[in-house]
């Protein structure tokens, strides 16, 4: 029951999910690694649509997966670092922070927009339970 | 969206009486296709219509009870779709009881009265 | 007459399919309310199971076998994987519950109460 409130519902979960994925990104942004092993991978969130209920009306959306990005990531002069390599450079992760930051803002929006679906919806089910009440 | 309350039907006249007629009726109403809207008409003619038009009301009243107790059921098990359909049937359910109810009592005093005169 | 007899007729009058699928309901969701409470409530517990609330099913089963009186209310772990703690509880989804359990139990109370009314204006001729 409660069908639109259960979709804003998976709204909620995938959101959250990206939101966290890129907390970790920004989060791991100047995690360096040594040139011999990959560059740290950011995250990204895979989303795929629920499909259609009986009613022909979709029901949401899923995280089908957490794909890993570039793991060659950005060479760099760093001699001074405990884990450059001979000639001095270090693997630095390939995270463009300016846009981890118009996404978290895009999904911090997201996550609003479904949360207010919410309660759109709940106060039209509330209406219709409201009928005959009283009588 | 309005509410489909029935109208009352016309009631079959009892002997030597005018019967009373709805205006404007809309049979297009909605409604369950279990539950009959109408109280039905009866023909014209002897008490004995009276009674059944009673028995037919009563049926209607019945089925709309029965509709509301099926979308009850689905509501408890997680299946109804549109709690708005429940309410809507439970509303009409009891107007009709209470509907039903009234016509009743005032069906036995008006026959009541009628039989306490004398001649 | 048997007095018992007679308690038994009446006591028929409450114990049709519906009013027990209803009343099954009832006990059912504030179960779950409860539990989602409890969940909400261990948010930040470390090792902590979330646990949900099963009767729809159940009763939707008892009522096809015509026992709705013998409806079992599943409280059971979610299984769902933890995070960093070893804390499963997935916040969005415990309010989702929670806003849904409260709508589910105005209708079906309101419900009861209008059964209740149409034997009343029964009663009262």
């Amino acid at each position: 029951m409660y069908d639109a409130i259960n979709t804003s519902g998976t709204g909620l979960t995938a959101y959250r999910a990206w939101i966290d994925v890129l907390a970790n990104n920004i989060a791991n942004v100047n995690t360096i690694r040594p040139t011999s092993e990959n560059a740290f991978q950011a995250s990204y969130v895979e989303a795929q649509e629920i499909g259609a209920g009986p009613d022909g009306i979709g029901r949401g959306v899923t995280v089908v997966d957490l794909p890993k990005g570039d793991p060659a990531g950005d060479l760099a002069y760093s001699p001074d670092s405990p884990l450059a390599d001979a000639e001095g450079m270090v693997r630095r992760p390939d995270i463009n922070m300016s846009q981890q930051m118009g996404d978290l803002i895009l999904a911090q929006r997201a996550f609003q927009a479904n949360a207010n679906a919410v309660e759109r919806s709940k106060a039209m089910y509330e209406a219709a339970i409201q009928i005959g009440k009283g009588m | 969206m309005s509410i489909p309350i029935a109208p009352i039907g016309s009631i079959a006249p009892l002997a030597g009486l005018g019967g009373v007629s709805p205006t404007g009726y809309d049979a297009s109403l909605g409604g369950s296709a279990a539950a009959s809207n109408v109280m039905p008409v009866g023909t014209s003619g002897t008490g004995a219509d009276f009674a059944s038009a009673l028995a037919n009301g009563f049926d209607a009243v019945q089925a709309a009870q029965t509709d509301a107790n099926q979308l009850s059921v689905q509501a408890a098990t997680g299946q109804l779709v549109d709690p708005a359909q429940l309410t809507i049937a439970t509303t009409k359910a009891q107007l009709m009881t209470q509907m039903a109810s009234a016509i009743q009592s005032k069906a036995v005093t008006a026959f009541n009265t009628i039989m306490s005169m004398q001649a | 007459m048997d007095r018992r007899s007679h308690q038994g007729e009446v006591s028929q009058l409450f114990d049709d399919i519906t009013s027990v699928a209803l009343n099954t309901a009832i006990a059912g969701l504030s179960e779950r309310q409860r539990v989602t409470t409890d969940n909400i409530a261990n948010l930040e517990t470390p090792g902590f199971q979330a646990r949900a609330v099963k009767f729809e099913g159940n009763l939707a089963d008892a009522i096809n076998g015509q026992h709705p009186e013998q409806t079992r209310v599943e409280n059971l772990e979610t299984g769902d994987l933890p995070g960093q703690n070893g804390n499963n509880v997935n916040l969005e989804t415990e309010l989702i519950t929670a806003t849904e359990t409260g709508l589910q139990q105005k209708l079906i109370t309101g419900t009861v109460t209008s059964r209740f009314g149409w034997m009343a204006s029964v009663l009262k001729g």
